[in-house]
């Protein structure tokens, strides 16, 4: 079993929801939408439900440039028609698989209240396990090589209010560098809260490897209860075009997020959330 | 790696109607703010001008992903898709809308290299890969602005030549 790191923050019941990990590759121009019934059967006994989605476009962290135009949305198309992003779904709706000719995805999600956290170590196994399938099927049906380019690890957290709080309009109460605009007349009645946040990753030599996405927006969960909705990605390329060099940017990416939330949020909802280091 | 690895399910024989020949480029022209308020359109506000250099580019960029194999004489590939969206990206982020378009030429690789050249510099930049680039700068005003390097994803230095050709 693989441990977790003793130096990072651990809580006994973590509001995470979701938690993403997955690696952008040079597209594999060999892949046609016929490829795509032998690649389920690879992921089909643990995923026997197939969805088909629209592509994502390819994304790349660079530094040193501006964003693109907000006015202009270049879309490319080559000869033969964009192959659909695929979704291999397990029977409980809790896990899947995302593929399409450029990326690899695994989704853990938390889909009823009464199950628990897998945690990063199990997901990770299952993600490199299933990428190793995909360069095997790759390689067998002369696709092309998978060639890593870009990596996410992405955690979907809910915050929910408890008893009669109403956390959206108390950011004081979850995050550590908001304070408290109750009682301060000199400014309207807080309706609600969201923020973006973005934190460059360098590496041991200073040179910047990827970004850290923090993201809170306000939310209702389906219970009725107030909540924050707080997302933290981090993206960025490997070392190298290697599964080990992919391996390690999610270690390094997870360990952000984790030390990240923990310094962000309050000792309060550590508490809630029994902070166990 | 494009020609070894791109067609080799259908073996030696590549079927020109797989080769990307058009290059389809959507230009939305968005609300720089959401119109939420009634009568405030997008048209209301100000719009950063489409770059003067775009539809060259692009024009240019449809031309390579057509081309050939063996267009050089040799194993040459046509451009890689992947690498055209880089590039096109990649320009959107870092050339001012007023520059000059790049004189764009194919590598053999499959990459594209994209070059300014005039009295005062000169500059040329090989993209390999998304992400992989080698440039070359020569400022004949300031050579203590020249450089010659690979490029990984920090384009600081290189963006800042670029700014440079557009102030020409």
């Amino acid at each position: 079993m693989v441990q977790r790191s003793p130096d990072l923050p651990d809580f006994a019941i973590p509001p995470v929801v979701e938690v993403l990990l997955g690696v952008q590759f040079d597209t594999l121009p060999g892949f046609r939408s016929v490829h795509s019934g032998s690649l389920w059967s690879v992921f089909r006994k643990e995923f026997p439900e197939f969805q088909e989605k629209a592509p994502l476009s390819p994304a790349f962290e660079t530094f040193g440039t501006k964003p693109s135009p907000q006015n202009i949305h270049l879309q490319f198309h080559a000869g033969a028609p964009p192959v659909p992003r695929y979704w291999f779904v397990n029977s409980e709706k809790t896990e899947l698989v995302q593929f399409q000719p450029d990326r690899f995805v695994h989704n853990w999600r938390k889909v009823n209240t009464g199950e628990s956290y897998p945690r990063y170590e199990r997901i990770k196994l299952r993600f490199m396990k299933e990428l190793a399938q995909l360069v095997v099927f790759s390689q067998d049906k002369g696709l092309g090589e998978v060639r890593p380019n870009q990596c996410e690890v992405t955690y979907v957290n809910q915050i929910l209010s408890i008893d009669d709080e109403n956390l959206k309009i108390r950011p004081d109460m979850v995050f550590t560098f908001v304070r408290s605009f109750l009682g301060t007349k000199s400014i309207l009645e807080l309706e609600d809260v969201g923020f973006n946040l973005r934190f460059v990753m360098r590496s041991d030599s200073g040179e910047p490897i990827g970004r850290l996405r923090v993201s809170a927006q306000p939310g209702e969960h389906q219970s009725g209860a107030s909540m924050i909705i707080l997302t933290l990605t981090t993206t960025g390329a490997p070392s190298e075009p290697s599964m080990v060099a992919v391996s390690h940017f999610l270690d390094h990416g997870r360990k952000q997020i984790v030390k990240t939330f923990a310094e962000l949020t309050t000792d309060l909802m550590h508490k809630r959330w029994g902070r166990i280091q | 790696m494009k020609s070894s690895a791109v067609f080799a399910i259908t073996d030696e024989v590549e079927d020109p109607a797989d080769r990307p020949r058009r290059l389809s480029w959507e230009l939305h022209p968005t609300p720089t703010l959401d119109p939420m308020i009634g009568g405030l359109s997008s048209a209301a506000f100000a719009q950063p001008g489409m770059p003067t250099w775009l539809n060259a580019t692009i024009s240019k960029l449809e031309e390579l992903l057509g081309l050939a194999s063996g267009w050089d004489g040799h194993d040459g590939s046509a451009a890689n898709p992947d690498i055209v969206n880089f590039t096109i990206h990649f320009l959107l982020e870092t050339l001012d809308p007023a520059a000059p378009a790049p004189n764009i030429v194919p590598l053999s690789s499959g990459g594209v290299q994209l070059e300014w050249h005039d009295h005062y510099v000169d500059l040329e930049i090989e993209i390999e890969a998304p992400n992989r680039l080698f440039a070359s700068f020569e400022n004949y005003d300031q050579p203590n602005q020249s450089f010659e390097r690979p490029f990984g994803v920090d384009y600081t230095q290189l963006a800042k030549a670029m700014k440079s050709i557009a102030s020409r």
